[in-house]
C-alpha cells in the first residue's frame, strides 16, 4: 500500500489537513469565507442583492474558485464528488422576487442550486 | 456509554470469506479512485506553488525525547478502550504504569532517535463499520474501514503529535479556519461559525451563496510521498521526525 491514511490513528488524520491546506489558500485568492471540518468543507460568499449583477459575479466567482480546488484536487490526487456538491443561497424572505434558475458547474458537472429563505 | 453496541456485518459462509470480500471491496475502491483521478500532471505543479507557501524558519529536525513522567500522563489521560492486538488491556497496564513506564519510555525514545517504528507497533485491526445504522447489511458499499491500532502505538503517536503540534502552532502553520483535531474546537463550532455569517448577512440584507464539497474517500487517496514532501516543504518537519513520518516504514500493516 502506497497511499491511505489510517483513520483509527492520532496522527495520520492530521497530516490530511496539513496536506489540504492550500484549498484554504485558494478559497482566499477568490475572495470567499470558509470552513473546514477534516474533509468536510464549506466554503461561501455574501452579496448585496440589490447591486447588479451581483448574484451573478458572486456565482462566476465561486465557479472559478471550483475550478482551481478541481485542478489543485487532482494534481494532489483528490478526487470531488461533482455530483454531490451541494449548493444553497440563504436569502431573506422579503427579497425573494423571482428567482429564475440558478445553476453551477462543478468540474464537469451541472448542479442545481437549492434556495432557502 | 459502556454497553457493547452489536456488530453489524453482512451475512457470509465464513469470516475467511467475509474479510476477503471486504478486503477486495476496500482494496478495489481505492484503486479506482485513483484511476479515475489519473496520474498526477507534474507540469501543473508551478500552477499549485501560488497557494503553498514554503516554510521558512527553524525545522524540526530532531523530536527530542520523551520522559517517564510525559508516557504517565498521556497513558492515565487516555481511556480504556483497547485492542486486541495489544497484548495487556489498558486497565491493566494502568495498574501497573510505574513498573512498566520506565521501559515504554526506553523504547519510545529507540524508535524516536532511530525513525524506527517496530512491526508490533504498526499492526492493525481493520474492521468494516456499518455507515448509518438501517442500511442493508449485505451490501459492502455501506460500511467503512475503520483500523485499531494496538494501545501503545497510540501512546507513541501521541508523543510525537505533541512535538509536532509544539512546532506547527510555534510557526502559526494551522489554517485557523479547520475545527478538526484543534483544541476548543468541535463540528460545533465550525458550524456555529458558518451559521452565524450566514444570519449576520441576512441581517444586513445580504445574500449567501454556500458550496458543500464532497470528496471521495478523503482520508484513503492521499499519496504517502506527496504528503511527505508536503510536510518537509511547507510545514518545515525534515530529519528524523520525516524519517519517522515516513509510510514506508511507519503505516501500520493491515491484518484484514
Amino acid at each position: 500500500m502506497t497511499y491511505s491514511v489510517p483513520q483509527g490513528s492520532v496522527l495520520w488524520p492530521k497530516n490530511y489537513i496539513l496536506y489540504t491546506k492550500p484549498v484554504g489558500a485558494i478559497c482566499k485568492k477568490h475572495g470567499l469565507s470558509f470552513h473546514f471540518y477534516a474533509d468536510a468543507s464549506q466554503l461561501y460568499m455574501t452579496f448585496k442583492p440589490k447591486i447588479l449583477n451581483s448574484r451573478h459575479k458572486t456565482l462566476q466567482n465561486i465557479e472559478s474558485c471550483l475550478i482551481d480546488i478541481v485542478q489543485w484536487m487532482k494534481t494532489n490526487l483528490l478526487k470531488l464528488n461533482a455530483d454531490k456538491t451541494e449548493v444553497i443561497l440563504f436569502m431573506p424572505k422579503r427579497n425573494n422576487n423571482v428567482i429564475d434558475d440558478i445553476r453551477i458547474t462543478v468540474g464537469d458537472s451541472s448542479n442545481q442550486t437549492h434556495i432557502i429563505c | 456509554m459502556g454497553e457493547s453496541r452489536k456488530v453489524i456485518l453482512p451475512t457470509s459462509k465464513s469470516p475467511k470469506n467475509l474479510a476477503q470480500s471486504f478486503s477486495d471491496f476496500f482494496v478495489d475502491k481505492i484503486e479506482r479512485i485513483r484511476t479515475d483521478i489519473g496520474k498526477s500532471d507534474m507540469s501543473e505543479a508551478s500552477h499549485n506553488d501560488e497557494f503553498e507557501k514554503h516554510f521558512e524558519g527553524e525545522k524540526l529536525s530532531d523530536f527530542g525525547s520523551t520522559s517517564e513522567s510525559e508516557v504517565k500522563t498521556i497513558i492515565q489521560k487516555s481511556t480504556n478502550k483497547s485492542c486486541e492486538l495489544g497484548p495487556i488491556p489498558t486497565w491493566l497496564l494502568k495498574n501497573c504504569i510505574d513498573e512498566l513506564s520506565p521501559i515504554l519510555t526506553r523504547l519510545f525514545n529507540i524508535s524516536l532517535e532511530s525513525a524506527y517504528v517496530p512491526l508490533g507497533f504498526k499492526s492493525v485491526k481493520m474492521r468494516p463499520l456499518i455507515k448509518k445504522p438501517g442500511l442493508d447489511k449485505n451490501v459492502n458499499k455501506n460500511y467503512r474501514p475503520v483500523s485499531n491500532l494496538p494501545f501503545i502505538s497510540k501512546v507513541l503517536e501521541q508523543v510525537v503529535d505533541k512535538r509536532i503540534e509544539a512546532h506547527l502552532n510555534s510557526h502559526s502553520l494551522h489554517e485557523p479556519q479547520q475545527s478538526a483535531y484543534k483544541k476548543f474546537h468541535s463540528t460545533e463550532t465550525a458550524l456555529v461559525r458558518v451559521q452565524n455569517d450566514i444570519l449576520q448577512a441576512l441581517d444586513n440584507n445580504e445574500n449567501t451563496m454556500l458550496v458543500i464539497l464532497d470528496l471521495s474517500a478523503a482520508f484513503d487517496t492521499i499519496d504517502h510521498q506527496k504528503l511527505l514532501s508536503t510536510l518537509e516543504n511547507h510545514f518545515g518537519i525534515t530529519g528524523t521526525p520525516l524519517k519517522w513520518m515516513n509510510f514506508e516504514r511507519t503505516l501500520p500493516n493491515c491484518l484484514y
